[in-house]
């Protein structure tokens, strides 16, 4: 038999043998099930209009009526957030320590960059070591208002989760938090 | 057919093949390369032209002079691309998931061969903007579903994407921005900043998109192990070479300045070691979505070790926290044990500013972006809805998606200028935000929501 036709065999088999060997080991990726769609041309996404300003005096008279109600029915609906845990009640305010303050200065700085997951995590490190502002600032990160202006895009507020950490900012002597507060409530 | 079955039939033929093909031929001459089987584009004629060039790398001659013939529908590299040691000449011009109809419109087209050479050397062809390849780890279980949900929304927009299996590396991914792998990747975020050197030749040509939340980076240890110090010299599991686990376990371990002896293995083998005392931990970063991890140490042998902050990581880490309600095995219900996470981002590749591949991920940003709604659905990952695609990185971001970003947000009043630029000058000094900063911050803040209302 020529050798150029046992080359031949020898490589269809040897063809045969490795794509056997790769379809066995080839990674388990999930096939994606969704239909083919027509091209559409993609819109410019319009961003939400701002909150409607709020006289201040109807925020302070609001803020009053509302103290110490606090939303447990709303936050247990919500569930929590992924990857994130309530800080602890039993902290400690009064004297922030050195890595609170830093901790809520990174958070803040992720803020302001719009990193809003990085921020959280920030400032609830910084609450947990008894950093009240950053309480404060956990309720914006979580306040659709805050985050409407931030011009964040696609990463939803969430008014229950904002409420509670304004609600603890305000119970450890915060009183920005109570306005806070009062336009969630207003918005809701 | 369950995996080791298939497995087991798949090795049984190919052992058959391999012995009939030896005897009928006495030498069974084949070049297939690891990185063509994963990696190559879907045409078969890609796999040839990787398999081809048996010319050593310290032979190579510079690519167009006295080289084979380009075969159609191939374009030839302008600079040395090299895999697995073999200098790679030319690739597919095409990157349609079917492959017989882009060699249908290749017959009906001149030939590449045809044209002036000059016009193919140096001019790769323009990327389609309405199929693109994603590469993504496959052994990050969160990463390879993120990466399918992805490339299904992007086909609702009317953009038909594969996945394209391989590693994230900085070695791995800037082999897939020189070799021509793939148009987008999903890549941790310490892969790309934790070592600047290693990324610097390709910075430039692999911009980010948008920046996507990451997964706690996970360390398991056997109880006596209290401390993560204590894993110095000691053999720890990082998963897959050039895998997420790998990078970010090297990267996470350099930050903490602990120096373990790496194993290279998939993360079950590495369970299984650290079981039976082979192992002194484990790094996961996918823990997750591993179903492994949430099957180990209910024997209570084991638990997750704590990770400390340190200054050094504040560019590239985020704080996480893990609770008994992510690992009730490894966890005390009381505990809440502190680990870092790794953010990850989607970049596109070998998309310099100005490229045509640049121009073809700028569509895909579009589609992306325009329906990113449908990825916060309550049937999609939970990740998706922790992203902001506006949030900034400290790494380059496509120019096309920060002019998206900007027309699609509502004008920044001064204020909010004045908070940004005093966070950015926190960020930039040495060591990054102090604490003296936070109050000077925390009153930017206040007078930018205080003037919003």
């Amino acid at each position: 038999m020529p050798m150029i036709l046992l080359k031949s065999v020898a490589g269809l088999f040897a063809g045969v043998a490795v794509g056997a060997l790769g379809l066995a080991y080839w990674p388990q990726i999930q096939p994606t099930t969704v239909a083919a769609q027509p091209f559409v041309e993609p819109s410019v996404r319009v961003a939400q209009p701002a909150p409607p300003a709020l006289e201040k005096s109807a925020l302070d008279k609001l803020a009053l009526a509302l103290h110490d109600a606090r939303p447990d029915a709303a936050q247990a609906a919500a569930g929590p957030t992924r990857g994130l845990t309530l800080t602890p009640t039993n902290v400690d305010f009064t004297a922030p320590s050195d890595d609170a303050r830093r901790f809520r200065a990174q958070g803040l700085v992720a803020l302001a960059g719009g990193d809003v997951a990085a921020a959280r995590a920030f400032l609830e490190r910084a609450a947990d070591a008894g950093d009240a502002r950053a309480l404060l600032v956990l309720g914006d990160a979580y306040d659709p208002a805050t985050l409407t202006r931030l011009g964040a895009i696609g990463v939803k507020g969430d008014p229950s989760r904002a409420r509670d950490y304004y609600q603890r900012a305000s119970d450890a002597g915060l009183a920005a938090a109570r306005q806070r507060i009062a336009a969630i409530e207003i918005s809701q | 057919m369950p995996l080791t079955e298939r497995r087991f039939c798949a090795c049984v033929a190919a052992a058959a093949a391999i012995v009939a093909a030896t005897a009928t031929a006495g030498v069974a001459q084949t070049a297939v390369t690891g990185t063509a089987t994963q990696t190559a584009p879907a045409s078969g004629a890609a796999t040839t032209a990787d398999a081809s060039p048996a010319t050593p790398p310290s032979d190579a001659a510079p690519a167009g002079a006295a080289t084979p013939a380009l075969p159609p529908g191939m374009v030839r590299y302008d600079h040395p691309v090299f895999q697995n040691g073999r200098l790679v000449l030319w690739h597919g011009a095409w990157r349609d998931r079917l492959g017989s109809k882009a060699r249908e419109q290749n017959a009906k087209a001149p030939s590449v061969k045809d044209q002036p050479q000059s016009a193919a050397v140096g001019a790769p062809q323009k990327p389609s903007a309405n199929s693109f390849a994603l590469l993504a780890d496959p052994s990050d279980a969160c990463a390879t579903r993120l990466a399918g949900e992805f490339v299904a929304a992007m086909q609702s927009g009317g953009a038909a994407g594969r996945i394209v299996a391989g590693g994230v590396s900085p070695a791995a991914l800037g082999a897939a921005v020189e070799g021509d792998r793939a148009d987008l990747a999903i890549a941790p975020i310490d892969a790309l900043v934790a070592n600047p050197q290693a990324s610097a030749a390709w910075r430039e040509r692999a911009p980010f998109i948008a920046k996507l939340s990451g997964e706690p980076i996970e360390i398991v240890a056997a109880r006596d192990v209290a401390d993560i110090r204590q894993l110095a010299g000691r053999e720890v599991g990082f998963g897959i070479a050039d895998s997420a686990e790998a990078t970010s376990a090297a990267a996470l371990f350099s930050a903490l300045g602990v120096a373990p002896r790496p194993a290279y293995e998939p993360l079950a083998d590495a369970l299984n070691d650290l079981a039976a005392g082979r192992l002194a931990a484990v790094v996961a970063v996918d823990g997750r979505c591993a179903p492994a991890l949430a099957q180990f140490g209910g024997d209570r042998r084991f638990h997750e070790l704590a990770v400390g902050w340190t200054p050094a990581m504040r560019s590239i880490y985020t704080p996480a926290r893990l609770t008994a309600a992510d690992r009730p095995n490894l966890i005390e219900a009381a505990e809440r044990i502190d680990v870092v996470a790794a953010p990850r981002a989607l970049i596109a590749l070998d998309a310099a500013p100005g490229s045509p591949r640049a121009q073809a991920a700028a569509a895909l940003t579009k589609i992306f972006f325009a329906g990113f709604d449908q990825l916060l659905a309550a049937d999609k990952d939970g990740a998706w809805r922790d992203v902001n695609l506006a949030a900034e990185a400290p790494w380059p971001r496509l120019r096309a998606a920060q002019e998206w970003i900007d027309a699609a947000r509502p004008p920044s009043n001064p204020s909010l200028q004045v908070f940004r630029a005093a966070a950015r000058g926190a960020a930039s000094a040495d060591g990054g935000p102090a604490a003296q900063d936070s109050d000077r911050l925390y009153d930017s803040l206040m007078q930018w929501r205080g003037a919003g209302q």
